[in-house]
């Protein structure tokens, strides 16, 4: 029989067997065919970027390729969608300080001085709380558009959300968080004072 | 209020939010509480921590919504993408398969080579994983030998590498350095622009581990861009 036909009858568990046993790479080919797409789609879902995504996927193979004498007792595909699962996040995680770094480079460069703002901690602090008493519909649209920088297309897919339901939802997010916003730092200001 | 003014006020305080994560589990622990495997205190902390920290708390809800059914257009391009890069099983099965199509693969080659000297130039190195420090699991995988462009730096890196280091050098002179979450970094436009015809360069790869420590480096991997 064709080895290549042969493969593609055999189940997953059964090509993971070949492969550790004799490390034949197109048993790990054929396993790489039938799992991808999943693996992607755990990967998109984290970062909702197409081609991020296609970039965590495929490290998430090759890192399962390097390291696959630790998978032990867990099916194929969860092994590296975990492995991918991490990646995302972790890449979700760079991004934010990417795109700071980036918002900071494209404005006019600060005068140094009283007048350039730096949030502090306590600041941070706040924003957080804010952020966790807002509606968790509220909270993800804000995050999505104004830490993510999705347009309002792409919430409305990472969501389910229809385009009114976005718009309607940012809106009182970004009033909600600001009045809020106001209300407790200057509540700090007076306290400091 | 509007985006615009909402942007101008408020946008920096959510960058830092989104920057300052000190404070929030490693991305291992959030998955592993996703999957139902904290117990105890480890939970609870976790639990405690998803109450004040909604970056945190929306990261567990797209662990838990799982993945995103891939519609076809979407995945025809990645499909695509994805068959383009190099893959060490994808070479290696090339080669498993030799003796079925040892006659075919041996015409390629000498096609191959006969083009190469026809041109005047020298053939490419062998493909295969590039020579690596004994044991680090760290494998440059491009660019490697003679190359025509420089687009992006692939490498294969253990499971429990966070980041990665890329430099490129030039003799002792550093000409790049980058960093990637991915085992894959494209090199900027501006940098491609300044690597001569004809040189020689040379690239390595280090490994972080998620508190930042360095715990692998490749051995150097010399190229040479094709005039």
């Amino acid at each position: 029989m064709d080895e290549a036909a042969a493969l593609v009858d055999l189940s997953v568990a059964e090509l993971v067997e070949r492969f550790r046993t004799t490390a034949a790479a197109d048993c790990f080919a054929e396993l790489y065919r039938r799992t991808r797409r999943r693996v992607f789609g755990v990967a998109l879902r984290l970062v909702a970027d197409p081609a991020l995504a296609e970039e965590i996927c495929h490290d998430a193979f090759l890192r399962a390729y390097e390291g696959f004498a630790s998978l032990r007792g867990v099916e194929f595909s969860a092994w590296v969608c975990r492995i991918a699962e991490n990646l995302a996040l972790n890449a979700r995680r760079h991004r934010a300080v990417v795109e700071r770094a980036r918002a900071d480079l494209a404005k006019e460069p600060a005068a140094p001085g009283p007048e350039r703002h730096l949030i502090s901690r306590q600041e941070v602090e706040i924003a957080g709380a804010i952020l966790a008493s807002l509606r968790p519909e509220q909270r993800d649209v804000l995050l999505l558009r104004h830490l993510e920088r999705l347009s309002h297309g792409e919430i409305c897919a990472v969501t389910g959300h229809s385009p009114a339901e976005v718009r309607s939802h940012l809106q009182n997010a970004r009033r909600n968080f600001a009045i809020h916003w106001r209300r407790r730092t200057a509540a700090g200001v007076e306290d400091d004072g | 209020m509007d985006e615009e003014t909402f942007s101008a006020e408020l946008d920096p305080v959510l960058a830092a939010v989104g920057e300052r994560r000190a404070g929030c589990p490693a991305v291992e622990r959030l998955s592993a509480h996703a999957h139902g495997e904290l117990s105890g205190e480890e939970l609870a902390a976790v639990e405690e921590h998803r109450r004040r920290c909604p970056l945190c708390a929306r990261e567990l809800d797209l662990l838990a919504a799982g993945p995103v059914p891939v519609d076809e257009v979407t995945w025809k391009r990645a499909e695509r993408a994805l068959d383009g890069r190099p893959a060490p099983w994808r070479r290696a099965a090339g080669r498993s398969a030799g003796r079925r199509a040892g006659v075919i693969a041996a015409a390629a080659a000498a096609l191959v080579v006969g083009v190469a000297l026809w041109q005047g130039r020298q053939p490419p190195p062998p493909a295969g994983p590039v020579s690596v420090t004994r044991g680090s699991g760290l494998q440059p995988l491009q660019p490697s030998g003679s190359v025509h462009d420089v687009e992006r730096f692939e490498w294969s890196a253990p499971p429990i590498a966070a980041r990665f280091l890329v430099e490129v050098r030039q003799g002792e002179e550093v000409v790049y350095r980058g960093e990637s979450t991915v085992s894959a970094l494209s090199l900027p436009r501006e940098v491609r622009g300044r690597l001569e015809a004809g040189s020689a360069y040379r690239w390595r790869v280090q490994a972080l581990a998620p508190e930042g420590r360095v715990f692998l480096e490749s051995a150097w991997v010399d190229f040479r861009l094709m005039p």
